[in-house]
């Protein structure tokens, strides 16, 4: 019953979870990127 | 037969087998030269206790073999195994058969001047430092064999377009001909750096070499060599991981847009690695910066796409919420041991990819530029997804050609889990200690790592040694892999005639679209020529200008030059 649920909702697929972690990447590349652009205004 | 399989001839068969196995051997020498290379570095040797030879030809080989030798082979025999296989066709096995002979003895001669102490030129092999002709000769052949590979396939695929008029190439075929096309387009400076540059000085027929315009020919070809690398991979990530993992490719449409970009922006890239370098002026290297940042959109599409590939996969098999589906993948089932090669790649490339987006940033480039950052990154992809990628790819390809069952697959699954931990931690090393200023291509052990030498820096002992930690669980990750591969290679053939026939875990699309504006290379390689001609003239007229006479060669033992 429960794969029958699965593949019904995949069916109907939209793929939020991949937006919601592709979203989380963006931020996660911000932070990185920033960290690295305040070390270089750090050393003048 | 099903549609899922294909009869290749033994001959194809045997050659693939050999394409794979032989470059594994020297793979393994390489890998060993990289567990050295962090022991030079933290002091524990002085000099290889098994090959002989100082840091830097153990770098050089650990470079070439690993990065170069190893990754042309697999992209050949990839290429040999996916197109006839997608297109239905046969391979011509003599043309076929020359190329891969080519790509052996060129290779084997390169490792061997290697070996042998002739060629400590690093995998750049950036004059003046000098090798002996045949690492040259070798290279060039490796090369001129992986192109005679390429063009084997042209044939089948016009073929294939004539009789299948309105189909859309396959997805696998796509992929790997975008690989070729950047591979050739790339190469050509190369050799023309090689040919008409670096093997006239090094027979001795010219006194001199300049310097500049071999760094600037070496890097229209060494950036674009990361696609080379990469795509491959990519073609695994599309075409396999979204059925091995249970479910579909989101989007087809979305997979050929991102091989077509690469064709568009993977070479006029180049100067970003010279960011540093005098001679060439700094609005070109801007330029080149910024399409390094535009290469890095086929990335993100695909960032996203195979998170939704692996949703619908993940939801298939019962994930709920917004991120529930990331737990219902496969990752430890042992009969999808390859599921683990793909997906711990696509990991440690979260971390890779925004390396190479700062080291592309043209002013942060001074933050990283020579540290021991950059190592760090560049294991992050080429050692990370893009070796996975080829050591899952290699099992599955040697099983197949071999019509083997994959032998002791808990080390096969196991295998990708260990190398990871060693990678992160050995990267962590390389980029912290590279932020502290510990420079890279350099034999620390020597210097900043020794107490009793005045360049000791007792600030990056943690860094370089942490790095030792992790080179050898990485090392001890390969060994378990090449248990299970050397396992499956020399275990009892299937003999049956279904064993005969050879499959590939091909995914369907989940929206397929038609997508005729990406069905055509022709277009993008001609605007691709056009990015290429645009951003190089005014470098190639920079570094003409800027430089005049040329350099002595050099060895990296001497100050002086060696003539």
């Amino acid at each position: 019953m429960e794969n029958k649920d699965a593949e019904h909702e995949a069916e109907d697929f939209q793929p939020k979870g991949a937006l919601a972690f592709f979203i989380v990447l963006m931020v996660f590349f911000t932070i990185v990127w920033f960290t690295l652009y305040f070390e270089l205004l750090s050393r003048g | 037969m099903t549609t899922d399989t294909f009869r290749f001839t033994k001959s194809i068969k045997n050659l693939n087998a050999v394409l794979i196995i032989i470059p594994m051997v020297l793979l393994f020498i390489g890998i060993y030269g990289g567990l050295m290379q962090t022991m030079f570095r933290a002091g524990i040797i002085q000099s290889d206790p098994f090959v002989g030879g100082d840091y830097y030809k153990g770098l050089t080989f650990h470079g070439v073999l690993n990065a170069i030798v190893f990754t042309t082979f697999f992209a050949v025999a990839l290429g040999n195994a996916l197109v006839p296989y997608s297109l239905r066709k046969h391979l011509n096995s003599k043309i076929a058969w020359t190329s891969g002979i080519l790509m052996l003895v060129g290779s084997v001669m390169a490792a061997i001047v290697i070996l042998i102490g002739e060629a400590t030129v690093l995998y750049t092999f950036y004059p003046p430092l000098k090798a002996h002709p045949l690492f040259y000769i070798g290279l060039t052949l490796l090369v001129v064999g992986s192109w005679v590979a390429f063009f084997n396939w042209v044939p089948m695929y016009l073929q294939w377009r004539k009789e299948n008029e309105g189909k859309k190439t396959p997805m696998a075929v796509v992929g790997m001909f975008t690989t070729f096309i950047i591979w050739f387009i790339a190469t050509l400076a190369v050799a023309v750096e090689i040919l008409f540059m670096l093997l006239p000085w090094s027979l001795g027929l010219v006194d001199e070499v300049n310097v500049m315009l071999a760094r600037t020919l070496f890097w229209f070809f060494g950036h674009p060599l990361v696609y080379f690398w990469l795509l491959p991979a990519y073609v695994m990530y599309y075409v396999f991981m979204p059925k091995l993992a249970g479910g579909k490719l989101y989007s087809d449409m979305a997979g050929r847009l991102v091989f077509m970009l690469f064709i568009l922006f993977s070479i006029p890239v180049g100067t970003h690695h010279q960011y540093m370098d005098p001679a060439i002026g700094s609005q070109w290297k801007l330029l080149h910066g910024v399409f390094t940042f535009a290469v890095a959109l086929p990335s993100l599409i695909t960032a996203f796409t195979l998170a939704a590939s692996l949703e619908y996969a993940g939801k298939k098999n019962g994930g709920k919420g917004l991120f529930g589906w990331m737990w219902k993948l496969p990752y430890f089932d042992k009969e999808k041991w390859f599921f683990a090669y793909l997906i711990l790649g696509l990991i440690i490339f979260i971390f890779g990819g925004i390396g190479g987006i700062i080291n592309a940033s043209y002013q942060m480039n001074t933050v990283v530029h020579n540290t021991a950052w950059v190592p760090g990154h560049f294991h992050l992809t080429v050692a990370g997804p893009v070796l996975l990628a080829f050591l899952g790819g290699s099992l599955y390809l040697v099983g197949q050609f071999m019509h083997k069952k994959i032998r002791l697959k808990g080390w096969a699954l196991i295998s990708p889990y260990i190398y990871t931990i060693g990678l992160f931690i050995m990267s962590y090393g390389l980029k912290f200690g590279g932020l502290l200023g510990m420079p890279r291509r350099t034999n620390t052990g020597a210097s900043y790592a020794n107490p009793d030498s005045v360049l000791y820096q007792p600030d990056w002992i943690f860094y370089i040694d942490i790095s030792v930690v992790g080179g050898v669980i990485m090392f001890i990750g390969i060994v378990v892999y090449l248990v299970s591969f050397f396992g499956t290679v020399f275990s009892k053939g299937e003999s049956t005639e279904e064993g005969s026939f050879v499959t590939f875990p091909i995914s369907e699309a989940y929206h397929d679209e038609p997508a005729t504006w990406l069905r055509n290379f022709k277009p993008y390689i001609i605007i691709a020529v056009i990015l290429i001609v645009l951003s190089y003239t005014p470098v190639i007229i920079d570094v003409l200008q800027a430089t005049y006479g040329g350099s002595p060669p050099y060895s990296p033992n001497s100050p002086v030059p060696l003539r």
